[in-house]
């Protein structure tokens, strides 16, 4: 499908959609994610995974109808202003007023998430809420979040449902999530007792599965996460696991000369970042997951860093300080420093005594602090670890499921 | 005529945006001022650019090889330096840290900090290094090694630019046409908006990647949604501005915001506001492509690595004189870090030939040797001194390296000739003609030694001067 033709198709719907600007000449430029969002979900859905509603085929498009109408303020153009769900008499009758807004989730350096109510459906929805401000015009972190996952349908990756452009806000309606992994774990209580914060086994395997289908996804779709980490993990009341907050994410797809590497939430940094690396690649996504699966096993963060150089020596303390032996090149980095204490290797079944051996095997190859010795993803779910949770996949397979997974992906790679 | 060309400012010196060792995120970088005021206070610019540049360049980096300014052309100015000076940076591209403005060495202090510098031990040595990959993290955002040469992109982009949009004026179907194929290299372009693109890339210094992928973003717009690009001349400032934007903030992660669109373009930051919201809904957001597509990102890599190779093979004859005097004043140790080549005399270099042999060397010896590309060419002159790479050179020796360059010299220069009578030869002839009489056949001979020649070597302002230190202090 080209880019002319989800116009036109978009145009001659009667989806057709006006952003709340009073400039007319805005309003020729209709979004039109709505019309083709969800796909994922509802063809993922599989009644032999989920007790819940068959989902329908195609979202229903949501819509701030009011914005259009000329009885409003541009600082009113809100969903803030929408409370209460209440109709505004002038609205577009098509579409009736959308979002009901719920309680505040959550706010980010430049975002505002808000829990939501889709007026029509009933469905919850997660608004994020980004100020435009006039001198920064649209912000590179929104374009990125909206183009990236527009493009990354798949189960383990929250869906963006549609983009309203306004004057001064810019609001992504995602689906919604009932917590995050981190709120997971803190109000999780384990039966069999354990640390506060420890998950069970079965469901760390089946987060960490998840995680890295996510993570697998988005590498084979030339995107890096690059701020993996609990928080950014959404878990819904059906133990399904989403990567969401593509605020950091990167294309890397095109050769590019150098990254930032201020990147990644600190704990979750990979140590080539640490000591300064610019070209990284999905390594360092792969590098979080496996803080991660440390985490959810003690309930508390592996190496919680308070500086970049404080970050590397937890890591040295547990993983052993690196040298030009150990890592050909490492004395090239920017941040390499002689002056490192010399930690020897420890082992991880010394300090997660509660995984078991194939846990551990996953977990060191997660772990590595070379990123070329670091496993991919792909990699990581073929492990055996996971053998029951890819034989159930198989199985499902044979009903059709992964027949459509992979035609999703299929369908998603757009012609140009 | 864009509104900056009547700024007052000129002269005063653009500060670099995003590094300023703040830390980014959103760096803002209001220029006051005209970046290519360039003919006011050339020396001041010329010597902070350069500043800049060896401040942020590895000295094992063979530096891209500059182009020449064209000296008939309509935006340089006809009191500019000797074309010599073109060597060192691109004219034009006087962006520099602000922390480093005061970072200026006097001349006469040079060699003797020279000096010291190469009598430092290797730990020291090494320290330095580290701290220079480390203010470079500090740095970051748009480049500061910029992975192209400045001239080159500049008229790159403005002949695919303006091919994109002769052919969306045109009638035909532009859906249809691969655009990197068929730009017309002859096409006279437009000084104005050449100089305004010269601005726009060398104040945000963006990396090539985001370029080429901003020119497939403006591409891709101008044939899918031909009717959204409003008629009027103007149109195409407007266009690529936006789509630069739009390729900075999606690939980049340091990127500016509008309002240092807005100095840089001089077009207002609302209608950039304006423009980079319309452009995402028309495209729907999609600014995450698939480079292998046909006719997609890939092609306008690799229309650029062609472009890039096409021009160096062109100008690849004229490029050799200065080469030949290189070899000649190759007595200085102050550019070994920077030569591919074996280095005969670094051995030698303070013992037989003194301070004259830097000052000398400041003139002569040009980073432009270190781009090799042509270098092959001339195999006898290289080959010549790898034979004696380990040896001291004996008086004989000297003479003899002079003699061979000056022979080599005369040979091109009249090679040169009989190429700028060709018609086929682009653009490069008069360039060629200008640096001979300015430096062949002057009152001294180039290869003067006498002390005139040196002192005058040594005051002008060419920016190598501090140049050279810096990266002896990288060595």
């Amino acid at each position: 499908m080209t880019n002319r033709s989800i116009l036109a198709a978009s145009n001659s719907s009667s989806h057709s959609r006006l952003p709340a600007s009073r400039d007319t000449s805005k309003s020729s430029s209709p979004l039109t994610v709505a019309s083709q969002l969800t796909t994922a979900r509802a063809t993922l859905w599989d009644p032999k995974y989920t007790h819940k509603e068959p989902p329908q085929l195609r979202l229903q498009p949501t819509h701030v109808g009011t914005l259009t109408t000329g009885n409003r303020t541009d600082s009113n153009i809100s969903v803030r202003s929408l409370g209460g769900g209440q109709k505004v008499d002038s609205m577009d009758k098509r579409h009736p007023s959308s979002f009901q807004q719920l309680e505040k989730l959550g706010e980010g350096t430049y975002a505002t998430v808000f829990k939501g109510r889709n007026g029509q459906t009933g469905q919850f929805v997660a608004l994020k809420e980004i100020h435009l401000d006039s001198e920064e015009g649209t912000p590179s972190t929104a374009i990125r979040e909206i183009s990236l996952m527009k493009e990354l349908k798949h189960e383990n990756i929250v869906s963006l449902y549609d983009v309203i452009h306004t004057e001064n806000k810019l609001m992504l309606v995602f689906e919604y999530m009932d917590k995050d992994l981190k709120k997971y774990m803190d109000s999780y209580q384990n039966p069999n007792g354990g640390n506060r914060g420890a998950l069970d086994a079965p469901t760390i395997k089946s987060f960490m599965w998840q995680l890295l289908r996510g993570i697998a996804f988005c590498h084979e779709n030339r995107v890096l996460h690059r701020d993996l980490k609990p928080q950014n993990l959404l878990i819904n009341a059906q133990g399904q696991l989403k990567l969401g907050d593509f605020g950091l994410a990167r294309a890397f797809g095109i050769p590019v000369n150098t990254f930032s590497n201020e990147v990644v939430t600190l704990w979750y940094r990979a140590p080539d970042v640490l000591l300064g690396s610019r070209t990284y690649n999905t390594s360092i996504d792969i590098w979080s997951a496996g803080c991660i699966m440390a985490e959810m096993f003690t309930g508390r963060p592996l190496f919680p860093g308070t500086t970049n150089e404080d970050q590397l020596l937890k890591i040295f303390r547990l993983m052993g300080t690196p040298s030009e032996r150990s890592w050909p090149g490492i004395s090239s980095f920017p941040e390499y420093k002689q002056t490192w204490p010399v930690y020897a290797t420890q082992e991880l079944r010394a300090i997660l005594p509660q995984v078991d051996s194939l846990g551990l095997q996953l977990l060191g190859q997660l772990l590595q602090l070379r990123p070329e010795m670091r496993c991919s993803a792909q990699q990581a779910l073929a492990h055996p670890w996971f053998a029951e949770l890819n034989a159930r996949s198989q199985q499902a397979a044979q009903g059709g499921f992964t027949q459509q997974v992979q035609g999703m992906t299929v369908g998603q790679q757009r012609a140009y | 005529m864009p509104g900056y060309y009547s700024r007052p400012m000129a002269g005063q010196l653009p500060l670099t945006p995003p590094d300023s060792g703040s830390g980014y995120g959103y760096s803002s970088m209001h220029y006051a001022q005209d970046p290519y005021a360039q003919h006011q206070n050339v020396g001041q610019c010329r010597q902070d650019s350069y500043d800049y540049q060896q401040g942020y360049m590895q000295p094992a980096v063979a530096p891209a090889p500059p182009t020449y300014q064209y000296p008939q052309s309509s935006f340089q100015t006809a009191n500019s330096l000797p074309p010599i000076s073109s060597y060192y940076e691109p004219i034009g591209a006087p962006i520099l840290p602000p922390l480093r403005i005061n970072d200026q060495i006097a001349f006469t202090d040079d060699y003797q900090r020279r000096l010291q510098q190469e009598q430092q031990n290797a730990a020291a040595r090494e320290q330095q290094q580290r701290q220079a990959a480390k203010e470079e993290k500090a740095t970051g955002g748009v480049s500061a090694k910029l992975d192209y040469e400045m001239e080159r992109m500049t008229d790159f982009v403005t002949e695919a630019t303006q091919s994109m949009y002769a052919l969306h004026c045109s009638p035909v179907c532009v859906a249809d046409i691969d655009v990197t194929r068929s730009f017309q290299h002859t096409m006279q372009s437009h000084p104005s908006f050449r100089k305004w693109i010269h601005q726009v890339l060398s104040a945000t210094r963006l990396p090539s990647a985001t370029i080429l992928l901003s020119l497939h973003y403006l591409n891709d717009r101008l044939a899918n949604w031909p009717d959204s690009v409003p008629p009027g001349e103007n149109q195409i400032y407007r266009l690529l501005a936006v789509a630069l934007i739009l390729g900075s903030k999606f690939l980049d992660d340091n990127t500016f915001i509008n309002r240092s669109w807005s100095d840089v373009t001089a077009i207002k930051v609302s209608e950039l506001n304006m423009l980079e919201m319309k452009w995402l809904h028309l495209i729907n957001y999609e600014l995450h492509i698939d480079p292998s597509t046909s006719n997609g990102l890939q092609a306008w890599f690799d229309a650029w690595k062609k472009y890039d190779a096409e021009y160096l093979a062109k100008t690849q004859p004229a490029r050799l004189s200065p080469l030949d005097t290189n070899v000649h004043r190759h007595t200085s140790s102050s550019r070994d870090r920077f030569s591919p080549y074996p280095t005969p005399y670094t051995a030698s270099a303070r013992s037989f030939d003194g301070s004259l042999s830097s000052t000398r060397s400041s003139q002569y010896s040009t980073p432009y040797a270190t781009a090799d590309p042509w270098a092959s060419s001339h195999r006898h002159v290289s080959d010549y001194y790898k034979q004696r790479e380990e040896r001291y050179p004996s008086a004989y020796e000297i003479e003899e390296a002079s003699r061979r360059a000056s022979e080599e010299r005369a040979r091109q220069s009249a090679y040169q000739y009989a190429q700028s009578a060709h018609p086929s030869y682009y653009q490069t002839p008069s360039y060629g003609s200008t640096w001979d009489q300015n430096n062949t056949w002057n009152v001294h001979r180039y290869d003067c030694n006498c002390s005139t020649c040196a002192y005058q070597q040594h005051y002008r302002p060419y920016p190598m001067t501090s140049g050279y230190t810096a990266q002896t202090v990288m060595g």
